[in-house]
């Protein structure tokens, strides 16, 4: 049976497009911006403002001066294994959590939520979290990096939020087949919950990968830093705004030198997430169950 | 913690039907626990440093208790009530703009049928979330000049260019969108998610019933994404109060203090961060406290309305 | 602390005895390490050991023998960071090892991390030999606390008898003398004499005003017309631009009126607050009426350094206000680069009445913020000494300024010159990191800034002139020094003066762009009041008044 397409709809669809074009466009804009600044002469940068079309004195200048430094390749290796671990751990303990939290009649359930809860709201602040990591010998260490970050309160509540929202008669019917908890949890939670589980694997993924900070405090030895540390080293290192930047240096270089950063820290990203995209588009036939 | 059945349970058999029941629930969920006491609970005795005089060198163990002096101190500076305020209402207004946003864009996305246009524009509007808060106040503050593209655009609207963050007036909207602008597009990533995961025989059986686009949104979609919409709006109202510095000091300036200067801020050029621990931290708990209470009430709110909460 | 001294004492009575069993510098390498190692021993008193010290008993002359190894904390600047890693890897570091013969192990936090690594450290209790930081500004309750927190040792009796250079130098120095000592007279740093005083100032545009025949401006009267002028016959909208911040704190218009730092000033001895002086409503009366006739930009509160730059290069302002290197030289080149006639000249701190000179100006008092301490983990202390004490004479004052002879400097008619392995590196270095590859004076560090370094290293002759301008003579006794306030006074005073810098902050803004009228001046000055600002004065004024008989 065809289904008439209505004028109402037809004009929606236009709208939509259109609106969604602007989006697109202003959204574009500043990575745009960016990634022509990043070839941009420093002297351009620093004498023009506004926006940016196109490379201004084209030079690639501030990429050679990023590359240069010999720990870019301890940073990518670095950060990588980083991720890699991290994400088996992340997904390993989160699921685990959320699938604990999202199971109705659990007697300590509550309470060990509001446990939970609570560390969103109380924080130690960064003296004595260091101070545990020294405890236990994460400093200096790139698991220091990982096990201290393994789960993340939000992401867990949104992937418990999912898990809550497979119908109860499903999980019910296995348990009268005689499966226990493990088993519902891989046959059916898994993988009746697969974008979800992609979108909590993208949050953990990029927020490793953007991460900075702890790497830059517990590291002793630079060449254990991950990508984005390296990055911040390399950015501060050149600019020399602050200081008596004198005679034949070239100004400006450390904007295009930010700009630089920003994409070699965001290209990769921009490479994966297509695949992980396909996860958002195929709809789930939740029909295995017939009420 | 239960409420009284018609017939009374006591703790003890109750307890047995439990582990018996989940004995490997809990042993799967002990991992999680051991990591939140080694990671969060083992350092937040740092927590108590907001009723100290501290000093990294001399320690927790040294250093002198002073009870409430720091939050006293906070509560009686002059601007304390104009820092609530801007902090509350910053938030505020994002939540109010910038939540319901990544939403609607998802919807609209769901909406299209060219599959690579879609592909095409979701990719595209989650990038200015990677750009780093320098680039983007950098932007915008560029933008904002007398000669910068936002005064190009209001001037062929028929409006005179001014210092566009010389106006306090303008700020909150200079904020709150700029931060959509960075955000909306990895927002929606979790609705469109969700979205996917709305059964589809639900709109065959919609269609059928002879909704049209506008009824189908209204009794399938929505619902479908309900339960992630109302955690993360109670989510989001957890956080109001914590409001970083960053972005705040890359665009402001003493000429818009009076709708720019938040908490954060405020301590910020004090230089106190830095240098006096105990202040520092007992503002942060405040801050927590305001979020604490926040949740609890959203929570309450969410659960007697809706049939979703946080616990 | 009384231990300590013995200790020194014994330590250094033990290598006269040795040395002078010695002829000339040959070491008996055992003895001095068993002499080092041996335990308390009273001694004489210090006058008399130090007296024979200075008698040129120990004759030590660098490099010391081997075996001194020190653990060296600091941040790594800019002018290194970019292309080495550790100082060890700069000929600075290496240069510098050798001639003192003493083993450094650098550690370096992260760029941009430091003051968390900095308290990290101080947490964790594991504390190198040396720590280089700004004492004053970065440690809580500042260098007295340091000391009482157990963090560093005083270096009175070390200075005594490792570091005859720094000696000297201090005892021909009397006012820096008394910026690294705190109240109680202990000597808590080596610190980085600056080589220069003056390194921000006024400049305008030389080519327009030889077009428009115009003499440099040399009062505030000569500033309006001037400006005036470039408004009515260049078509700038913003004749003069600045950002805010600078304009008010820094700029020469402020030291015109004696305002300059937006805080506290010195007058004969007395502390006072500039922002709620008749100099100030003045100053902030010329302001505004300069903003409204058009002559400052318009985009005065929001306008950064950047944006400044830019104008400048571009021609759409012609005068403002910077650092010499950083700002005025950088918009040269770039104002070059535009417009091959651009030129900026300095200007002067302008007379506000005629005829009557300037008081104040934009100087220091004459040492940089970071400065090098020794910390109560330190072993070996004589290493740690004689290595800070190396750059403020001598060879070490040529290897810290000029780097290495023969290869980044050449001696010329007797002076030394910079090699076009700075100016021209051959591995296509740009100047501030090959500078930072073989000295440190173009940043800082443990010793004595030569101003003759600096100079060469500018390009143009306005920016190498451009701090004879901007001198005045006498301003720097009307800075308020480094003082050192005791933690309840600074806690007290940190409170204090954020709600009065807001509210400053916002309403000369106000007064200047005309958002609120100069009437409300007294208001104004009540409302600080009643914030206490009085109380902070007091604070001030008994800081100074300790600083005055340190």
């Amino acid at each position: 049976m065809k289904i008439k397409v209505s004028r109402g709809e037809k004009i929606f669809q236009v709208f939509n497009y259109c609106f969604l074009s602007l989006v697109a466009l202003i959204c574009i804009y500043p990575i745009w911006h960016v990634a022509m600044g990043s070839v941009s002469s420093g002297t351009r940068l620093a004498t023009e403002t506004g926006v940016i079309l196109w490379p201004m004195d084209f030079t690639t200048i501030a990429y050679e001066k990023v590359f240069k430094n010999p720990l870019i390749l301890t940073g990518y290796k670095n950060t990588i294994f980083v991720i890699i671990v991290s994400l088996m751990l992340n997904m390993i303990l989160t699921i685990l959590a959320a699938y604990f939290f999202s199971r109705p009649k659990v007697m300590f359930k509550k309470p060990l939520m509001l446990m939970v809860l609570f560390t969103m709201y109380v924080d130690g602040g960064i003296i004595p979290f260091y101070l545990t990591l020294k405890d236990f010998h994460l400093t200096d260490n790139l698991w220091g990096l990982i096990i201290p970050f393994m789960i993340s309160t939000y992401n867990m509540i949104i992937l418990r939020t999912s898990f809550e929202a497979i119908p109860a008669s499903l999980t019910e019917a296995a348990r009268i087949d005689g499966a226990g908890h493990i088993t519902i949890l891989l046959k059916i939670i898994i993988p009746l919950s697969k974008a979800t589980l992609a979108v909590i694997a993208l949050y953990y993924g990029v927020s490793t990968w953007n991460s900075w900070f702890w790497g830059s405090t517990i590291m002793r030895d630079k060449a254990k830093l991950p990508l984005q540390s390296v990055l911040r080293e390399i950015l501060i290192s050149n600019d020399t705004t602050g200081m008596e930047a004198t005679g034949a240096d070239a100004i400006g270089i450390e904007i295009s030198i930010k700009y630089a950063t920003i994409m070699v820290a965001t290209v990769p990203i921009l490479l994966i997430y297509p695949f992980i995209q396909k996860y958002f588009t195929k709809g789930v036939m939740i029909g295995a169950v017939k009420e | 913690m239960h409420r009284k059945k018609g017939y009374q349970e006591s703790f003890s058999k109750r307890l047995k039907t439990d582990l018996r029941r989940n004995w490997s629930l809990y042993l799967l969920v002990l991992p999680v626990l051991l990591f939140y006491i080694a990671f969060k609970y083992k350092p937040m005795y740092g927590a108590l440093i907001a009723f100290m005089d501290y000093t990294p060198t001399k320690g927790m163990a040294n250093s002198e208790w002073v009870g409430l002096k720091h939050f006293s101190r906070f509560f009686s500076s002059p601007y304390f009530w104009r820092l609530l305020k801007n902090t509350f209402l910053l938030s505020f207004y994002n939540l109010l703009f910038g939540f319901p946003a990544p939403i609607i864009l998802a919807l609209l996305l769901n909406e299209v049928k060219n599959a690579k246009f879609k592909k095409f524009t979701q990719t595209v509007t989650y990038l200015p979330h990677f750009l780093s808060l320098v680039v983007i106040c950098g932007m915008v503050t560029d933008f904002s000049l007398i000669n910068g593209l936002f005064n190009s655009v209001i001037e062929f609207f028929g409006g005179t260019r001014t210092p566009l963050l010389q106006n306090p007036d303008y700020y909150r909207t200079i904020y709150v969108l700029s931060g959509i602008w960075k955000e909306v597009g990895w927002g929606s990533i979790i609705y469109l998610a969700a979205l996917s995961g709305i059964d589809t025989q639900l709109y065959e059986a919609a269609k059928i019933d002879g909704a049209g686009k506008w009824k189908q949104m209204i009794h399938v979609t929505l619902p479908g994404i309900t339960p992630q919409i109302v955690i993360l709006l109670i989510m989001k109202i957890g956080n109001l109060m914590s409001m970083g510095y960053e972005k705040t000091i890359l665009l402001y300036n003493p000429s818009i203090y009076e709708t720019a200067d938040i908490i954060s801020s405020y301590v910020y050029r004090s230089g106190l961060m830095n240098q006096e621990w105990g202040y520092s931290t007992a503002i942060g708990l405040f801050n927590s406290l305001v979020n604490c209470t926040l949740v609890v009430a959203a929570n309450y709110i969410s659960r007697k309305t809706t049939e979703n909460s946080l616990w | 602390m009384k231990k300590r001294m013995t200790k020194l004492l014994s330590l250094f009575t033990a290598t006269m005895m040795v040395t002078s069993a010695l002829t000339g510098c040959g070491s008996k390498e055992e003895e001095t390490q068993t002499a080092q190692t041996s335990a308390n021993e009273s001694s004489a008193s210090v006058e008399s050991t130090s007296e024979a010290a200075s008698e040129g008993v120990e004759e030590f002359s660098y490099p010391m023998e081997s075996g001194h190894t020190v653990v060296y904390w600091m941040e790594l600047n800019s002018a290194a960071s970019a292309n080495f890693l550790s100082m060890d890897e700069t000929e600075f570091g290496k240069a510098l090892q050798e001639q003192t013969g003493i083993e450094i192990e650098y550690q370096h936090p992260a760029s941009g991390q430091a003051k968390e690594q900095f308290n990290l450290m101080l947490a964790d209790g594991n504390l190198p030999d040396i720590i280089e930081w700004k004492w004053l500004t970065d440690y809580t309750g500042g260098p007295a606390k340091a000391i009482e927190d157990g963090v560093v040792i005083p270096l009175n009796d070390i200075i005594e008898e490792y570091c005859p250079n720094l000696k000297a130098y201090l005892e021909e120095h009397p006012d820096i003398d008394k910026e690294i000592k705190t109240d109680d007279g202990q000597y808590y740093m080596f610190p980085t004499i600056n080589g220069t005083r003056e390194s921000f100032g006024g400049y305008i545009r030389e080519d327009w005003l030889k077009e428009l025949n115009l003499e440099i401006p040399a009062s505030m009267d000569d500033w309006y017309h001037v400006l005036t002028v470039f408004k009515n016959e260049k078509g700038t909208e913003a004749p003069l631009s600045i950002a805010w911040s600078a304009l008010i704190t820094n700029s020469p218009w402020a030291y015109a009126y004696g305002v300059g730092g937006k805080s506290f000033v010195v007058e004969e001895d007395t502390v006072v607050y500039a922002p709620i002086s008749d100099g100030y409503k003045e100053f902030l009366t010329t302001l505004n009426k300069w903003y409204e006739e058009g002559l400052l930009d318009p985009e005065l509160a929001t306008i950064k350094n950047t944006q400044v730059t830019a104008k400048i290069a571009t021609g759409l302002s012609g005068a403002s206000a910077g650092y010499l290197a950083s700002a005025m030289q950088v918009q040269i080149t770039a104002g070059i680069a535009e417009a091959p006639e651009f030129s900026l000249v300095a200007t002067p701190v302008p007379e506000v009445t005629e005829g009557v000179a300037p008081e104040y100006a934009n100087t220091t008092r004459g040492i940089g913020a970071i400065g090098a301490a020794i910390t109560t983990q330190c072993e070996d202390i004589e290493a740690a000494a004689r290595l800070l004490d190396y750059c403020y004479a001598g060879d070490g004052l040529m290897l810290f300024n000029y780097g290495i002879e023969g290869v980044s400097y050449e001696m010329v008619d007797g002076n030394p010159v910079y090699t076009d392995e700075i100016f021209n590196n051959p591995d296509g270095l740009e100047q501030s990191a090959a500078l930072g590859k073989y000295q440190r004076a173009s940043y800082n560090g443990p010793g004595i800034q030569l101003a003759d370094r600096y100079k060469q290293t500018l390009l143009y002759e306005n920016t190498q002139n451009a701090r004879e301008t901007w001198q005045v003579e006498g301003a720097v006794d009307h800075v308020l020094p480094a003082l050192t306030l005791t933690t309840e006074e600074s806690s007290e005073y940190a409170t204090i003066m954020n709600e009065i810098t807001t509210y400053v902050d916002e309403w000369t803004l106000k007064f200047v762009m005309g958002t609120e009228s100069l009437d409300n001046w007294d208001t104004y000055v009540q409302t600080i009041q009643q914030f206490g600002i009085t109380r902070a004065t007091e604070i001030q004024q008994a800081a100074y008044d300790r600083y005055l008989v340190r």
